[in-house]
């Protein structure tokens, strides 16, 4: 694991997600399977206090303190399952054929992804306390969820400084089988500079 | 002089060997063979189907056995026994049917994941490797005149574990 006291710094949002979008820092996870594409972005806290920044720039070092540790016993991620090619049509309504079929693919995405979602460290294994599908209304084709886990004894951080550890996706919504998406040899998440 | 005809002879039966040898290679284009059957066993994403659907009927098993028990126990002598009795195996019947249908639901899209993962890895792997791929559903591997058979189940196992589950 790679933990360098000499870490980056951002200091906007946009900078954040320039950061974690970059491969190379291990943040970003993809798989592909027949139409779809499965990305899985691993949110770290200091994303959160940076978008809070963003709304209220008054905020001083003590209120960045604060709010990091609210968020350090969690880990958070986005899943976004998309079609590959522009072309391809919204995800919830392909392949759909009649009402019914259509309300319980919508009810599986709003409130069954919980039990589909799982992270597993070693012999550790935990379920998520969140999974919120991000509602846009058909503007986009794909989808966002937000997969929240709580951590009772350990920080964000020792996850990320820890040993590998893998989101597993059970995916019985879009045909697209048993999938994991592997966390190892994080960088440290940079510093946020104000 | 005829030693020299004899020394260009010999050199030109050298050069249109090689040509043939040449020639012979670049016709003689290699297919890979994938044991399917092998594939679909061994591949993590079947076995970790496998394991969910198990998960569900042990689920399934632990309700069922409360439904169960419920019947088992309930009060022989009280007024309403023939009622109740009647309800709970009717709750049995229904829930055993709606368990059976959940069962299959999650049986055929986890049999349909599998296969759609085989399916696009099977793809990248044939733009990968640049070969004809030959899917087989039987362990041997069959000859083909003119061609070379590579058998690259356990390569294509090997990725295709790594590109899910890696």
């Amino acid at each position: 694991m790679l933990l360098c006291s000499c870490t980056q710094k951002v200091s906007s949002l946009n900078e954040m997600m320039t950061w974690l979008n970059d491969d190379a820092n291990g943040y970003c996870n993809v798989r592909e399977v027949d139409q779809l594409e499965y990305k899985l972005k691993f949110m770290p806290s200091s994303y959160f206090v940076l978008r809070e920044l963003s709304v209220d720039p008054s905020l001083k070092k003590k209120d960045i303190d604060s709010l990091a540790g609210l968020y350090q016993n969690s880990l958070t991620f986005i899943l976004t399952i998309k079609p590959k090619t522009k072309e391809q049509l919204d995800i919830v309504t392909t392949g759909v054929s009649d009402k019914e079929e259509f309300e319980s693919k919508v009810e599986k995405l709003n409130f069954g992804m919980k039990e589909d979602l799982y992270l597993l460290k070693g012999d550790t294994r935990i379920y998520p306390d969140l999974v919120s599908m991000e509602n846009d209304y058909g503007v986009t084709a794909g989808r966002n969820f937000m997969i929240v886990f709580g951590l009772e004894d350990e920080t964000e951080k020792d996850w990320i400084t820890g040993d590998e550890f893998s989101l597993y996706y059970e995916d019985m919504v879009f045909k697209s089988g048993v999938m994991s998406f592997k966390f190892c040899e994080l960088e440290a998440v940079p510093q946020i500079e104000i | 002089m005829m030693k020299k005809v004899l020394y260009i002879a010999a050199g030109l039966l050298i050069l249109a060997s090689i040509a043939i040898s040449i020639e012979a290679k670049v016709n003689k284009h290699s297919i890979g063979v994938i044991r399917l059957n092998y594939v679909f066993d061994q591949f993590k994403g079947s076995k970790m189907a496998a394991d969910k659907l198990l998960k569900y009927s042990e689920k399934v098993k632990v309700e069922y056995e409360a439904m169960e028990y419920k019947l088992e126990k309930l009060d022989t002598s009280a007024s309403d026994y023939s009622k109740r009795r009647l309800g709970l195996m009717n709750d049995l019947d229904q829930m055993n049917r709606s368990a059976n249908e959940k069962y299959q639901q999650i049986s055929d899209e986890l049999s349909a994941g599998v296969q759609n993962q085989i399916h696009t890895y099977l793809d990248l792997y044939r733009t990968e490797k640049g070969f004809d791929l030959l899917i087989s559903n039987y362990n041997g591997v069959g000859a083909l005149s003119y061609s070379t058979n590579i058998d690259c189940t356990e390569d294509f196992l090997k990725g295709l574990n790594h590109y899910y589950f890696e």
